[in-house]
């Protein structure tokens, strides 16, 4: 097994760059996901790692050892595609031992390393079968059987489950995790699927614009986000990201969110902020705390383990907060929910860096 | 109810007319064969109700059709092979890979299929002559392999440009590379093309009439569509063995496409790109 370590990357397609200066590393064993939306420069990234893209600026190093030059056939690596590409004209077990025959691995070996994997990822009925007579969760797992087989320094995975449907990428997401158990392997992971990412990640890096917005292990980066696309893009209801001001009073900060005004210990310059809450942390509750967002319930969403309510808070936006399901609120009644200490974050509406936790 | 019945039968009507329109000739030749000029001379539609099947031994015998089905299959094999093989890896690259001056290599190949082939048949001879290609095989091949390589890469190259990247990339990472990427990856997952293209030329080699005359002179190395031409100079056009050398020439096509129609179709259905 082996680190994966991106330092100061760039790709430029011609004069545009759509990497900017990434550098990232992933230590032996790990499993880092790559997050981030459609665009976002991902799975670019993994390309690069792949070598199946020039890296215009920068290093990637596999085992301390430099890739740039190196072909992808060199880089001792194995990669799932989002399409699964398996040969068409070959069958299963053709398929999973294609790439040992191109190093020669002996004849027999490749039978047992085959064999091997098709019994780990309960392949074996189908292994005289070609692609086309297989479901896709059974073409998934033999894109997995091959990228096993080869026995690589580094798995990549390109949006793997994207073509599942829902009930299967939960079973397959725990495959996969079960699978980085058993193995112990380097893995790097893209998707754009926050839950894929928050299940399966040792650590996540997510991504903006081409560029590393943060990496951290999945709560540091939900708990702790650095920017305010961080905050906005994990969690389902995300963060509640609204326009407020500051005022420094006496010691403190007063934040004014429309009509609600929040107190905090910590001094802030005056001036616009973003103020970021996430919607499980605002619960019913006698406290004051920072203070109370309020409101009108503008909808109810009874999810049966819980209950999402949207309500419009007075002069500004509409907030998000996740209730339990004994909520009995209805559309049009008010309601008021204290913001708790250490659950409120303040960003800069301009760079939405992260400001200040309080 | 009643409009299905109305709907299906004029549907059945429309495909026995384009049924009858299109094997009605072939048929008709087919009949022919079997009987005898002054027959035919008499009544020329009517039915071979003693088919003198004598006919074929006699056009095999007294003329010689035995070397022209050696020609005519060597010569197409031989250009097909060769066209197969070059119009599959042009087609590969100029589907797969990105170089300078592509455009301009796919426009001119594919330029050459809108000429008619009548204008360049006074300087092809002339080209013959002066590599002394003129009345041999090894000449009418080239020609055979020259005229039909345009279609053949246009043909195959749309269809390799719609085989997923992804597939060569999975062959790049599992340690495959240029010319083995063609032989492993293009070559099997591309087979219906390949196999469209091969009936195509074949087919079409096999009935050329025109270049085979303007290139061949000497009988032992006439195809057979020149041969068949023999009967109506040589035999006071015998239509009766015109029929019966149409005969003998068209068996081995029909044969050919039966047998690779099959493969055509189980290679459509067994590697179809998902």
């Amino acid at each position: 097994m082996a680190t994966v370590e991106l330092s100061r990357v760039w790709k430029r397609y011609g004069q545009v760059p759509v990497i900017h200066d990434v550098s990232l590393r992933v230590e032996d064993g790990e499993f880092m996901v790559l997050l981030g939306p459609s665009g976002c420069g991902k799975s670019t990234t993994l390309r690069m790692i792949a070598g199946l893209e020039s890296i215009s600026e920068g290093e990637v190093r596999i085992d301390d050892r430099l890739m740039n030059g190196v072909p992808a056939k060199a880089r001792d690596i194995a990669m799932v595609f989002q399409s699964y590409a398996l040969y068409p004209h070959m069958n299963v077990r053709e398929n999973l031992g294609f790439g040992l025959r191109r190093r020669s691995v002996p004849r027999e070996e490749i039978a047992a390393r085959v064999a091997k994997a098709a019994a780990s990822l309960g392949l074996e009925p189908y292994l005289d079968r070609r692609p086309h007579a297989l479901s896709g969760g059974q073409r998934q797992r033999v894109a997995v059987g091959r990228a096993i087989v080869r026995d690589p320094k580094v798995f990549l995975f390109d949006e793997p489950l994207s073509n599942l449907d829902a009930a299967l990428r939960v079973s397959t997401r725990a495959e996969l995790t079960g699978l980085h158990r058993r193995l112990g392997a380097t893995m790097v992971y893209v998707t754009h699927d926050q839950v894929e990412a928050m299940t399966m990640g040792s650590r996540i890096c997510i991504m903006q614009d081409g560029r590393v917005a943060q990496v951290g292990t999945p709560m540091e980066v939900y708990r702790e986000p650095a920017n305010a696309f961080v905050a906005g893009f994990l969690g389902a209801p995300p963060m509640n990201l609204l326009s407020g001001r500051a005022e420094p009073i006496g010691g403190g900060t007063e934040l004014r969110v429309g009509e609600a005004v929040l107190r905090l210990p910590q001094p802030l310059p005056p001036g616009s902020v973003t103020v970021g809450v996430r919607p499980e942390t605002l619960q019913p509750s006698g406290e004051v705390g920072l203070g109370r967002l309020e409101g009108r319930i503008t909808s109810v969403e009874q999810l049966g383990a819980e209950t999402i309510v949207a309500f419009e808070l007075a002069g500004a936006a509409t907030v998000r907060a996740r209730l339990d399901n004994t909520f009995a609120g209805a559309i049009g009644e008010a309601i008021a929910l204290p913001v708790r200490p250490g659950c409120l974050h303040v960003f800069d509406p301009e760079t939405g860096a992260l400001v200040l936790r309080a | 109810m009643r409009r299905d019945w109305l709907s299906r039968g004029l549907l059945w009507g429309a495909l026995a007319l384009y049924t009858v329109y299109t094997a009605g000739p072939f048929v008709w030749v087919a009949n022919m064969s079997l009987r005898t000029t002054p027959e035919i001379m008499a009544a020329p539609y009517a039915p071979a109700w003693t088919p003198h099947w004598w006919k074929f031994v006699e056009a095999w015998t007294t003329s010689n059709y035995g070397t022209y089905l050696w020609n005519s299959v060597a010569i197409c094999v031989a250009s097909v092979v060769i066209v197969t093989l070059v119009g599959a890896m042009a087609a590969h690259a100029l589907a797969r890979y990105r170089f300078r001056g592509r455009r301009i290599v796919g426009a001119a190949i594919f330029s050459t299929i809108i000429f008619p082939p009548q204008i360049t048949i006074i300087a092809l001879f002339q080209i013959m002559v002066e590599y002394d290609l003129y009345d041999t095989r090894l000449g009418l091949m080239l020609v055979y392999v020259a005229i039909q390589l345009p279609l053949t890469v246009y043909l195959l190259e749309a269809f390799f440009a719609r085989i997923p990247e992804a597939l060569y990339e999975a062959a790049k990472i599992d340690g495959y590379g240029g010319i083995e990427v063609f032989w492993k990856i293009t070559l099997p997952v591309g087979f219906p093309a390949i196999a469209t293209t091969i009936i195509l030329n074949f087919i079409h080699l096999w009935n050329d009439f025109l270049y085979a005359v303007v290139i061949i002179s000497d009988d032992n190395k006439r195809t057979l569509p020149l041969g068949i031409q023999k009967f109506m100079g040589d035999q006071m056009e015998d239509i009766g063995m015109i029929a019966t050398g149409m005969m003998i020439a068209v068996i081995p096509v029909v044969l050919f496409y039966a047998f690779f129609s099959e493969r055509l179709i189980q290679g459509m259905t067994a590697g179809a790109v998902k």
